[in-house]
């Protein structure tokens, strides 16, 4: 069942008709990122480009001969992870964060962060709060 | 230099008498309106339409609309204008159920898998569902009345285009919401060819894959208006990832910052004349306003759009017929009337309500605009190029196979059929 809902929610536009009219940079990812190059690693972040239309995370990966590599991983738009209560403060220099995307087909060292977890396993994005409704609504801190 | 004192005064006591005259108006439209249903859904902020220093009604602040209203109704409600309290609950509550099960993904390596890229949930808010069924309060049936044939073959000729540069991918093969409409196939001839129209958004064509326009990138205008940083349409009516007005208003002027997308916000200024449009040869963006006042409510004619802005189907020959109207301190209505005679069989109305934010809590932050960060233009257009060099050296797939535009893999958190859809417009 989750396999196939899986495969029916996607092909779906973001600029159907009979939704309200969306103004969204949401790129076609599979244009800029690899299907064939899943990455997977651990980094300690350097900064964030706090930019639109994505937010950029600068983080420096150790190689197993011991020398750093510079990533930038793609992440979501700034108004909805602000909104979601992600700030400057929620991934500061030093933290280490997991990563788990698909490299540039260029073959530089960028990356869409699919899924971005903290060392201890917490959700980077999922776990954040102040989503607005109707979340917040299910877990009762409607007003 | 005597007659041109007495005139001068002479002026000023009328500006002055017309100023007392239209505060007594505003006041008991005012009045009226603040006992009238809140159209949206909160109950509205008490406290009269205030008035600028030169008395004109003052929209001026930080807006917002607080609930989340489906432009189209759903054919079920027919025509019927509000939800009952209850109704909207159990919205909230399927809405909930179905956003909190967001992490769902392609199966990972495909294209859709990295088309989807995140979460829809980091991709999207979602406000409390409102007491509209729709915001298209005529046609009385909710819907965007049908196209004209002139439309029609507009938009098939797009898609024909566009389901000839899918043919070849993993979305025909596999049948995807996609490609519907088109079948699976070799590479087509026609993707060398230039595009039949101006290329906007997937849905110029129809129902098609987020992402994109044409399953290309040889250059920049083969993508999609988002992704160049040029989505932002009038009427806005918000989206998935906010909207934000900011109003500041001088004599003879109307000025809007539309923050809006991801940071494709512009500025919009209203001149309040009765000076005519612009020649029809002059064409802008987001066309040319003309406002003036009556009574309470700014109303404003909008033409001379673009060939190349899109809005629902409509290019050059949109005409908006805008009315703002301070309801109270917190709420401004916002009606607009939309009509070409090219693109609909007739003109429809959609009614917004804008609730006042808090200026101190938003005095910082400013999205920063898309065309600054915007890496993901060069990325896509360099991550094609390298495609064609290895296909030129035998060391990768034909681009022609690969999907790269209407995809799929973007759902807003929501499903496309069945239980998993959007409730508000399923």
């Amino acid at each position: 069942m989750r396999t196939q809902l899986a495969l029916v929610i996607g092909g779906l536009s973001l600029l159907v008709m009979g939704t309200p009219v969306p103004v969204s940079a949401h790129h076609a990812f599979a244009a800029e990122f690899d299907s064939k190059k899943p990455v997977s690693f651990k980094g300690t972040v350097k900064k964030v480009e706090w930019v639109n239309p994505h937010v950029w995370i600068h983080i420096d990966v150790k190689k197993a001969d011991g020398s750093l590599e510079a990533w930038a991983i793609e992440g979501g738009t700034p108004n909805v992870l602000f909104r979601r209560g992600f700030n400057k403060q929620s991934l500061t220099a030093g933290t280490e964060i997991a990563i788990d995307g698909y490299q540039a087909k260029d073959g530089t060292r960028r990356a869409n962060g699919r899924d971005l977890t903290f060392a201890d396993g917490r959700r980077l994005f999922l776990g954040s709060s102040g989503t607005g409704a109707p979340y917040e609504l299910r877990r009762g801190n409607q007003p | 230099m005597r007659t041109r004192l007495f005139t001068l005064l002479g002026v000023m006591v009328v500006i002055a008498a017309v100023t007392v005259f239209v505060r007594f108006a505003r006041t008991d439209v005012a009045g009226q309106d603040s006992s009238a249903a809140p159209q949206a859904g909160a109950a509205a902020t008490p406290g009269p339409a205030p008035a600028t220093p030169w008395g004109d009604p003052d929209l001026q602040g930080l807006w917002s609309y607080d609930f989340e209203v489906p432009l189209q109704r759903a054919a079920r409600y027919g025509n019927r204008e509000f939800f009952t309290p209850e109704e909207q609950a159990e919205l909230d509550k399927e809405r909930a159920r179905i956003l909190d099960e967001s992490d769902r993904r392609y199966p990972r390596g495909s294209e859709q898998d990295v088309g989807g890229a995140y979460n829809a949930a980091i991709f999207t808010t979602h406000k409390q569902t409102g007491r509209r069924t729709s915001l298209i309060v005529d046609p009385a049936d909710g819907q965007i009345p049908p196209f004209t044939p002139e439309a029609l073959k507009k938009r098939a000729e797009i898609r024909a285009f566009q389901l000839a540069l899918l043919q070849a991918t993993d979305v025909c093969r596999n049948k995807l919401p996609g490609c519907t409409g088109g079948t699976y196939g070799p590479p087509s001839p026609r993707r060398a060819d230039a595009p039949p129209h101006y290329l906007t958004v997937v849905a110029a064509g129809g129902p098609g894959g987020g992402g994109g326009v044409i399953n290309r990138s040889h250059n920049p205008e083969d993508r999609n208006l988002g992704e160049r940083c040029m989505a932002a349409v009038l009427p806005d009516f918000g989206g998935n990832t906010g909207f934000f007005l900011q109003i500041i208003q001088s004599p003879g002027a109307v000025s809007i910052f539309y923050d809006t997308g991801q940071g494709q916000g512009w500025q919009r200024i209203i001149p309040v004349t009765d000076n005519p449009h612009l020649p029809p040869q002059v064409r802008q963006w987001w066309g040319n306003s003309r406002g003036r006042w009556e009574g309470n409510t700014l109303v404003v004619d909008v033409t001379n759009f673009s060939p190349k802005t899109y809005f629902q189907g409509s290019y050059e020959n949109l005409h908006l017929v805008e009315r703002w109207t301070r309801l109270d301190a917190g709420t401004i209505e916002y009606a607009v009337t939309i009509e070409d005679p090219t693109t609909w069989t007739r003109p429809w109305t959609v009614k917004q309500e804008y609730n006042k934010q808090n200026d101190y809590a938003n005095r910082h932050y400013k999205e920063p605009r898309c065309h600054e960060g915007n890496y993901g233009m060069v990325g896509l257009l360099a991550g094609a190029r390298t495609e064609e060099r290895a296909f030129a050296a035998g060391r990768g797939p034909n681009p022609a196979t690969l999907c790269t535009a209407g995809c799929g893999g973007f759902a807003a958190g929501f499903g496309d059929a069945g239980e998993d859809s959007n409730p508000l417009t399923r």
